[in-house]
């Protein structure tokens, strides 16, 4: 199974992080600062690190920033900073997740599955297939009609599907919720209303780990809705 | 404030009206109590207003001018009858001797020579008017004109000796006057004097003797012609003769000017000539005169005798007369009693005892009868104007037969109007009376009550019209223009009144009475509507105590005092300013004028010259440098106006005064930077704080969910364990909300947040929002009906803040609505606002007013026992207030309505600058 690192200035977090992450089976490395998630690294074979951005002595941007010198491994990092430009920090210094505190247990764990799929088994993807389309971890077969999520089948309704399909084949466009229903249902979008709505938020609710900050299908308020590329 | 505008309207027109009124009754009074009468000398007019009122006819005024009047006419016309009747008939062959008739109207000279023409030519050549021919003559010719006379008879010696012209004793016509010297249809006049033989000077003639004559004979001879002549103009023009004039001609000779008197009609003896009957100039002259003044008397006479003769004939008048007197032909009577006429003296005195009233009147006898106003005095005045048809034995009797019986006269047309009118005007007085009191009235009404009005509240205040606003002294002048206007009317009218009877006219107009009425009604409009004008005005003025305060006076007054304290306070900059600056002047013009007097010393002029460009020069750098510091100071407080706070102006490279304020303009500047730079610390302080506080609950939070978790993991069944778990479970999740709400509630009260506003349509982020709660209300039991789902209603605003605005909605809505009711959300377009509604009822009883929800930590269940952090409403209503919405909720028992409405998008609004959301200092 694989190796996680866990990286926090409190213990208890560490060993409640611990604790979750060994009930689905994951040898968990275990360290306290900047510096000794450094030298783990180094010393073992590490698959995925969860790592706090404030620590004494390294801290999580720093340590980020030298580990993406030699590897690629997914990072997740925790962080009590809430704000979006933490987040896009993180995230741009090379992150492959960005959970804040207080956080779900069981949303961490998902996420680290998450991560680990992706880094252990997609490189196989076969890009080249015409009907498959890809936005990280969501890949949609309109040859098969199969959805994966991190290599997970997800199962959708037909509306679902199209609705899903229509964002992914035209990744980055906004649609409104008028557009979306117009395009699926092929009727005028008068008493479109909140169905489209509804169906997205089942959509996010089937591809999300966490569906209040989705990954893949976005909402852009008062405009529509859109995937972005990844 | 209610103006009572129409009603004071009304009752000011009623007033006008009023004043046409009554200045109609005025008119009816004046235009209409008047008699013409036909006198001698024309129409006359007389008042019965205001003179007789309440009299009887005749013991009035007009009754005793009728009477004087008549009195007057019957002196002039029996003196008239004389002249130009003979035994009571007219006699058109009656024979006027000019010079003797001239005498008695006291127009002759002196003529020593006259004329006698027929009646009946005279009056007819004064009908056709009397004509002259102008002549002009050399002095030879005017001084031998009738003759030749230069004979030592018509000469004599002064007490100088020296030869003087004495008369024209002797004059003879000479026979070679040439033909041209008498003009076309003259016959030369002098005939008598050719036949006869040439006087001797042997002979004593003319009170001179023989000696005297032999004496002015030799002197005559030391004379030339002309000088003689000139002698006898001389005495010519002494005699004052009126028209003859002299000119000199160019030549230095002289010539004469004479109007002669074209003779219309031939003399009684048949002469056609006036020439004929004179023998020298002034003696013609002076016939000439007495002719033109007999002529015009009698014509003029004569057209009196017309009138007169007729109106006081005895079947035409009730005016009574008898005149007789004693001349050199025996007694002589005129009367319109013929009955009388023959009657002894005593007995026409009886019957004209009978008249109401009469006058009899003896000069002679000093007797004078009489019941009239008419005096002694007066009577004899009369006469006295035809003292000459009066001998001393006249005796005259008058009378007038107060019945009338003679229809027509001025008596009786008098007596008529007066019957008529006199009655009425106690009348037309009392209308007049009633009409001016109700006018009075409304008045004092109109007075007491102007300018006030009630204002909103009730409350009675003094209100001014925009023309009672202009400068007082203006108004006074525009008042005294109404008085003038009314004064000019006033004279209008009286000359209207006075000419009553008349036909007069006015700028053109014939007056008709139509006229005359409406005149006097439009007087008494004008009048009104002046009064109304100024008197109101002043009123108002005075109420509203403005009288002061918007004059001229005051204007000037106030602009005086004003400048005076702008200079009193500005002492310092005028005699740094304003001192030098004349003194600069000055100098100037000292220098001009000493270089203009030292302009013959070119030296010192050029030298005097080039010091005062120099100085100029000087002055003009110093002041342009002046400037140019005043402006990079000016500039300097921009830019620290605009921010740079750090900016410093070089102090040291100013001068003067300009330095002080460069020094001041720095000290600002720091003081402004030290107070930016403190403020910043403060903000970033708070906002440390609030980061750092929240981050160190979050962290053992985090451990305290963690735990949480496992502990239910561990399937403990045995209670109440498990509900233990529960309470902190559901107690750690809210400690979560709390610290993430309050973050966001002191970030956004601290505007620490930045917003990316743009065009957002709300409908679509309601629809959004309805399907991502579509199945917590679902849960709840609530129905939402959006009705306007299809509406596109833009407004610009950050996407991601709006959403949590409506999230939070939406949470209160599930956490507070009653199960099983529907939850309304309307969206209206009004007047550019976009409206979105949310409405609900309310699970539980709300004991609390709407503003109280959106305060901070406040809930509606007081317990706090439900979830939430009580920030939900104040994070919503503060992130509309930020992007510029409005946040109101309203609470109807238990209907929980809350109204967000915004501006409705539009293009310019994009362009207007952000909000000031304030940068958040988030870059730890």
């Amino acid at each position: 199974m694989a190796n996680i690192l866990v990286c926090d200035d409190d213990r208890e977090i560490v060993d409640a992080i611990e604790i979750y992450l060994n009930q689905d089976g994951y040898q968990i490395f275990k360290a306290y600062d900047g510096a000794q998630a450094m030298e783990l690294l180094k010393k073992e074979e590490i698959h995925l690190l969860v790592m706090d951005v404030m620590m004494p002595k390294l801290d999580g941007i720093r340590a980020t920033l030298k580990i993406r010198e030699y590897s690629s491994i997914p990072i997740i990092m925790l962080s009590a900073k809430s704000e979006d430009t933490d987040k896009i920090l993180g995230l741009n210094i090379g992150a492959d997740d960005y959970i804040t505190k207080p956080f779900n247990p069981l949303e961490l764990v998902a996420r680290v599955k998450s991560n680990l799929r992706r880094y252990t088994s997609l490189g196989s993807l076969n890009a080249e297939n015409k009907s498959v389309y890809q936005a990280g971890g969501l890949v949609i077969n309109d040859d098969t009609k199969q959805v994966t999520v991190d290599g997970e089948p997800v199962k959708m309704t037909p509306i679902e599907y199209n609705i899903l399909l229509l964002l992914m084949k035209n990744q980055g466009r906004v649609f409104s919720i008028d557009q979306i229903y117009e395009s699926i249902w092929n009727e005028d979008a008068i008493g479109a209303d909140n169905t489209v709505a509804v169906h997205i938020r089942h959509i996010r609710e089937k591809i999300e780990i966490n569906p209040r900050e989705p990954r893949y299908l976005k909402v852009v308020w008062g405009v529509g809705y859109k995937i972005d590329k990844q | 404030m209610k103006k009572p505008t129409f009603k004071r309207l009304i009752l000011g027109l009623v007033q006008h009206i009023l004043a046409a009124g009554i200045m109609l009754a005025v008119a009816a009074l004046l235009l209409n109590s008047y008699v013409a009468v036909n006198s001698i000398d024309g129409t006359k007019v007389y008042k019965i207003f205001p003179v007789d009122v309440g009299l009887e006819f005749e013991e009035s005024d007009i009754y005793h001018d009728l009477f004087r009047n008549a009195v007057s006419d019957i002196t002039q016309l029996v003196a008239i009858k004389g002249q130009l009747e003979t035994n009571g008939v007219f006699d058109p062959s009656k024979q006027i001797d000019v010079t003797a008739y001239a005498g008695e109207i006291g127009a002759d000279k002196g003529c020593s020579v006259s004329a006698v023409y027929e009646l009946d030519n005279i009056i007819k050549w004064g009908r056709y008017g009397v004509e002259y021919t102008n002549r002009f003559l050399s002095m030879s010719d005017f001084v031998n004109y009738f003759g030749y006379c230069i004979y030592p008879e018509n000469f004599k010696l002064d007490e100088y000796g020296q030869l003087v012209f004495d008369d024209f004793n002797r004059v003879e016509e000479v026979t070679d006057i040439p033909e041209g010297e008498n003009q076309t249809g003259e016959e030369t006049g002098q005939e008598e004097g050719t036949g006869e033989p040439e006087a001797s000077l042997t002979k004593e003639r003319f009170g001179k003797s023989v000696e005297e004559l032999a004496a002015l004979t030799d002197k005559l001879a030391e004379y030339t012609e002309e000088q003689l002549e000139d002698l006898v103009f001389s005495y010519i023009m002494a005699k004052n003769l009126d028209h003859v004039d002299v000119s000199r001609e160019d030549d230095g000779s002289w010539v004469i000017f004479v109007p002669m008197l074209n003779c219309r009609y031939t003399t009684a003896d048949g002469e056609r000539l006036l020439t004929n009957y004179a023998d020298n100039w002034i003696d013609y002259m002076q016939l000439q005169e007495n002719t033109v003044a007999v002529i015009n008397d009698i014509t003029m006479n004569y057209q009196r005798y017309q009138i007169c003769n007729e109106a006081y004939k005895e079947e035409n008048s009730n005016v009574k007369y008898m005149v007789r007197m004693m001349t050199d032909d025996g007694i002589c009577t005129y009367t319109n009693r013929s009955d009388l006429m023959e009657a002894e003296d005593d007995f026409v005195t009886e019957s004209f005892n009978e008249y109401r009233w009469y006058l009899i009147y003896y000069p002679e006898n000093l007797v004078f009868m009489g019941n009239t106003i008419l005096s002694e005095e007066e009577i004899d005045a009369y006469i006295s104007t035809y003292r000459y048809a009066y001998p001393d034995t006249t005796h005259i009797w008058l009378g007038v037969d107060s019945n009338y019986d003679n229809v027509g006269d001025a008596f009786y047309a008098a007596h008529e109007v007066y019957q008529k009118i006199v009655p009425n005007m106690n009348r037309i007085m009392a209308l007049m009376g009633f009409l001016a009191a109700v006018w009075v009235g409304l008045g004092i009404y109109l007075t007491v009550n102007a300018g006030a009005a009630v204002s909103e509240n009730g409350e009675q205040i003094w209100y001014l019209n925009r023309h009672d606003r202009i400068w007082t002294e203006l108004a006074f002048v525009f008042a005294a223009g109404l008085v003038y206007g009314g004064l000019f009317g006033y004279r209008i009218l009286i000359g209207i009144a006075q000419s009553a009877g008349e036909d007069p006219q006015l700028l053109g107009i014939q007056l008709t009475r139509l006229y005359r009425y409406g005149l006097f009604a439009l007087y008494g409009v004008y009048v009104s509507i002046a009064f109304d004008l100024a008197w109101y005005s002043l009123v108002r003025r005075i109420k509203a105590n403005n009288l002061w305060s918007d004059s001229f006076l005051h204007f000037v007054c106030r602009g005086l005092s004003n400048s005076t304290r702008f200079i009193f306070r500005h002492k310092n900059t005028i005699i740094s300013t304003l001192l030098p600056y004349n003194v600069f002047l000055f100098l100037n013009l000292a220098g001009i004028v000493a270089a203009y007097v030292l302009r013959e010393q070119k030296l010192y002029m050029l030298l005097l010259l080039a010091v005062m460009a120099a100085v100029d020069g000087i002055v003009g750098i110093l002041m342009l440098r002046r400037s140019a510091e005043q402006t990079e100071i000016t500039e300097g407080i921009k830019k620290i106006r605009d921010g740079e706070v750090g900016f410093k102006l070089d102090s040291d490279a100013f001068h003067g005064s300009n330095k002080e304020l460069a020094d001041a303009v720095n000290n600002i500047g720091e003081g402004i930077s030290k107070a930016v730079s403190t403020s910043m610390k403060d903000e970033q302080l708070k906002t440390d704080l609030i980061t750092n506080v929240s981050h160190d609950i979050k962290t053992p939070l985090t451990s305290l969910i963690n735990y949480v978790g496992l502990l239910k993991r561990l399937k403990i069944e045995e209670e109440p364990a498990r509900g233990y778990i529960e309470i902190l479970d559901s107690k750690s999740q809210r400690l979560k909300q709390l610290t993430d709400d309050l973050v966001e509630a002191s970030k956004i009260s601290s505007g620490n947040i930045e917003l990316k506003k743009e065009k957002l349509n709300l409908t679509e982020l309601v629809n959004q929002g309805i399907g991502e709660f579509s199945e917590r209300m679902e849960e709840c039991g609530l129905q939402v009906i959006f009705e306007e789902s299809d509406l596109t209603a833009y407004i610009y605003a950050d996407s991601s803040r709006m959403w949590r605005v409506v999230e939070n909605l939406f949470n209160n809505v599930c956490k507070y609505a009653m199960e099983g009711t529907r939850v309304y959300i309307d969206m209206a377009k009004w007047q550019d606002q976009v409206r979105l509604s949310v409405k609900n009822i309310s699970r539980q009883q709300m004991h609390v007013k709407s503003e109280d929800l959106t305060e901070r930590f406040f809930r509606g269940d007081t317990s706090r026992t439900t979830e939430g952090s009580g920030l939900g409403l104040y994070i919503a209503k503060s992130l509309v207030q930020v992007q510029g919405g409005t946040f109101e909720i309203f609470l109807d028992g238990d209907l929980f309505k809350t109204v967000l409405s915004f501006s409705e998008y539009s293009e310019e609004a994009e362009g207007l600058p952000e909000e000031p959301a304030r940068e958040g200092t988030d870059d730890r």
